[in-house]
C-alpha cells in the first residue's frame, strides 16, 4: 500500500532526476561500446564506399526519444562511410515522418542527394509480404517514395532494384515485433547479414536472435544510441540522456530496497505481534 | 447465400494457402513472379484493414458525440485531429513545382513550413513520446510497492532486475570498472553478469516462446488451410 504523499515523493524525485542531469549537464562515467553495439558498428564500418545498406525505421513517435537518436547514429555513420541507404518503414504509418526528417537531416548535412544517394520507401501494410517482395524486386511494390516520386528512375534503386544480392547490411530499428519477420522473410533468405536496434524495454526479447546469430549486432535502447554516438564521434541527444538514465535507475534499485526494508520490518512487527498474543 | 459465406471463403483460403506454401519451394522465376504478386494482393488486402480501422474508431467515436457520453470532448478531439491530419496530407493533383514529386498545398513531410509538418513534428511526435516516457513514473511507483522478495522466485527475479538495471546504464558499470576485465574476477563486473543473465538464462527462455509460438502459428495455419479452423470468418462452427 503507498500513501499518495508516498506517490508524490517517488514522482517528484524521478522528475528531479530526470531533469537535473539534463538542465546541468556532466560528463563522469564513461559508456563503454557493448559488443552487441560493435556488432552493427564493426559491420558498418567495414563495408565499401559503394555498398548500399537499408535502415527500417520501424517505430513511430511513441519510441522516437529511444530509437530516432540511433537512427540519426546509424545513418550519420552510413554516409560517412559513402553508403547508400534505403529507408523503409514497415511498423506504421508514423513511423516515415520520422525516416524522412532524418534522412533529409543527415543527408542534408553530409551533402546526399535524395533519390542517389539514399531513399525513404515509406509505410506498407503486411511486413511478411512486403519484404519477402522487395527481397527480388523492390519498384514493383513501391511504386514512389514517401514523398510521392516515382522509383522508376530512381537512381539508388537502379543500382539496387531488389535487396536479395544487392545489399550488404540490413539494420531493424524496432519498437514492435519486426525484427522476427526481417529474419524470417528478409534476411535468411535474401542472404545477407541483419542488425537491429530496439527499446530497452524489449532488448531482452531480442538477445535470443543475438545469441543464435541471426542478428549479428543488437542495439538496446537509449545506451546503445549513446555508445554509437560515441562510436561515431559526434554526441547527440542520447549521450546526454544518459546521465538522467544512469540516476533514475540507481533511484528506482533504491526505491525497491527502501520498499523492501518496509516490507520485512512490517512483516517482523506483524509475526512479533502474532507471536506475542500467543 | 451458404455457399457463399461458408465454403467458398474455406476454397478460396485452401487453393492459395497450399498453392504459396508449394511455390515457396519451387525456386522457377515464372512461380516466384505468381508469389510476388500474391504478396502483393495481401498488401492491397492488408491496407483495406487500415479503412475498416479509421471506420471503426469513427463510428465509435461519433456515436459516444451523438450520445453525449461522458468524455465525448476528446471524440471531437480524435475527429478533427484526424481531419486535420488528413487534409493537410492531401497532395494537390495539378503539375508540381518543379524538382518536386508532388505538391501538397498544406506542406506534406518535406516542408518544414507546411501545417502537416508542423502538426507532425510539434504535436503528434511529442504527445505520443510524452505518453510513453511517462512509464517511468509507474515503473518507480511499481518497483517501490510490489517489488518484494516474499519468495525465492521472486528474490531472484529481483535481484536479477536490479544487476540488469545497473549494468545498462555507464552509472551501474562505473561501480565495478575498478575489477580486472578478465580472469574470474571480472565475472563479477556489473556488465559481465547483465551479458551473462541476457545471454544465457533470458536468451533460453525467450527461444522456447519463440519456437512455441512458431509450433503455434504452423499449427493455425495449417487448421486454417484445410478448413478446420473458421473463426476468421466472423464466429465459430
Amino acid at each position: 500500500m503507498v500513501r499518495s504523499w508516498e506517490r508524490y515523493l517517488l514522482y517528484t524525485l524521478i522528475a528531479f532526476a530526470v531533469f537535473l542531469p539534463l538542465i546541468f549537464p556532466f560528463d563522469v562515467w564513461p559508456n563503454l561500446p557493448t559488443r552487441e553495439v560493435l556488432g552493427v558498428f564493426n559491420t558498418i564500418d567495414g563495408l565499401q564506399p559503394g555498398d548500399t545498406i537499408v535502415v527500417a525505421v520501424d517505430f513511430d513517435p511513441s519510441s522516437e526519444p529511444e530509437l530516432y537518436p540511433m537512427l540519426l547514429a546509424v545513418l550519420r555513420h552510413a554516409f560517412n562511410k559513402n553508403l547508400y541507404v534505403i529507408g523503409i518503414n514497415l511498423f506504421g504509418p508514423a513511423g516515415t515522418g520520422l525516416g524522412v526528417k532524418a534522412l533529409t537531416d543527415i543527408g542534408g548535412e553530409m551533402g546526399k542527394v535524395d533519390g542517389e544517394d539514399y531513399v525513404m520507401l515509406g509505410f506498407k501494410p503486411n511486413l511478411p509480404a512486403v519484404i519477402s517482395q522487395i527481397n527480388s524486386d523492390i519498384k514493383e511494390m513501391y511504386r514512389s517514395d514517401a514523398n510521392g516520386r516515382p522509383t522508376a528512375d530512381m537512381p539508388i534503386l537502379q543500382r539496387t532494384p531488389k535487396l536479395q544480392g544487392n545489399i550488404k547490411y540490413m539494420v531493424d530499428l524496432a519498437a514492435g515485433e519486426t525484427v522476427r519477420p526481417w529474419v524470417a522473410y528478409g534476411s535468411a533468405p535474401g542472404g545477407y547479414p541483419m542488425g537491429a536496434g530496439c527499446t530497452a524495454v524489449s532488448f531482452a526479447d531480442y538477445f535470443s536472435f543475438y545469441q543464435s546469430g541471426q542478428i549479428n549486432g543488437l542495439m538496446g535502447g537509449l545506451k546503445a544510441a549513446a555508445e554509437y554516438e560515441e562510436l561515431v564521434g559526434k554526441k547527440g541527444a542520447a549521450s546526454a540522456g544518459m546521465n538522467s538514465q544512469s540516476i533514475v535507475h540507481a533511484l528506482l534499485v533504491l526505491f525497491i530496497i527502501i520498499g523492501n526494508i518496509i516490507f520485512f520490518r512490517a512483516l517482523s512487527l506483524k509475526r512479533a505481534e502474532e507471536g506475542g498474543r500467543a | 447465400m451458404m455457399f457463399l459465406r461458408r465454403q467458398l471463403p474455406v476454397v478460396i483460403a485452401f487453393v492459395l494457402g497450399m498453392f504459396t506454401l508449394v511455390i515457396f519451394y519451387i525456386p522457377a522465376a515464372p512461380m516466384q513472379g505468381i508469389g510476388d504478386r500474391l504478396k502483393i494482393f495481401v498488401t492491397i488486402i492488408g491496407a483495406f484493414a487500415m479503412l475498416l480501422g479509421i471506420n471503426s474508431i469513427l463510428g465509435q467515436h461519433i456515436t459516444k458525440i451523438r450520445k453525449r457520453r461522458p468524455g465525448y470532448g476528446y471524440s471531437w478531439v480524435l475527429i478533427l485531429g484526424f481531419v486535420a491530419m488528413m487534409i493537410a496530407w492531401i497532395p494537390w493533383w495539378s503539375a508540381p513545382p518543379e524538382g518536386s514529386a508532388a505538391y501538397y498545398p498544406w506542406g506534406g513531410l518535406e516542408n518544414p513550413q507546411g501545417a502537416f509538418y508542423w502538426m507532425f513534428f510539434w504535436i503528434l511526435v511529442p504527445m505520443q513520446a510524452t505518453m510513453f516516457s511517462i512509464l517511468a513514473f509507474f515503473i518507480a511507483s511499481a518497483a517501490y510497492r510490489s517489488f518484494r522478495a516474499k519468495t525465492l522466485e521472486a528474490t531472484v527475479l529481483l535481484v536479477a532486475a536490479v544487476i540488469v538495471m545497473l549494468g545498462r546504464v555507464p552509472l551501474g558499470t562505473s561501480m565495478t570498472s575498478w575489477l580486472p576485465d578478465a580472469g574470474f574476477w571480472s565475472s563479477l563486473r556489473l556488465e559481465t553478469m547483465t551479458s551473462w543473465l541476457l545471454n544465457i538464462p533470458n536468451a533460453a527462455g525467450f527461444r522456447g516462446i519463440v519456437l512455441g509460438v512458431a509450433l503455434g502459428i504452423i499449427a493455425t495455419s495449417v487448421r486454417i488451410i484445410f478448413g478446420v479452423e473458421k473463426t476468421y470468418m466472423g464466429g465459430g462452427d
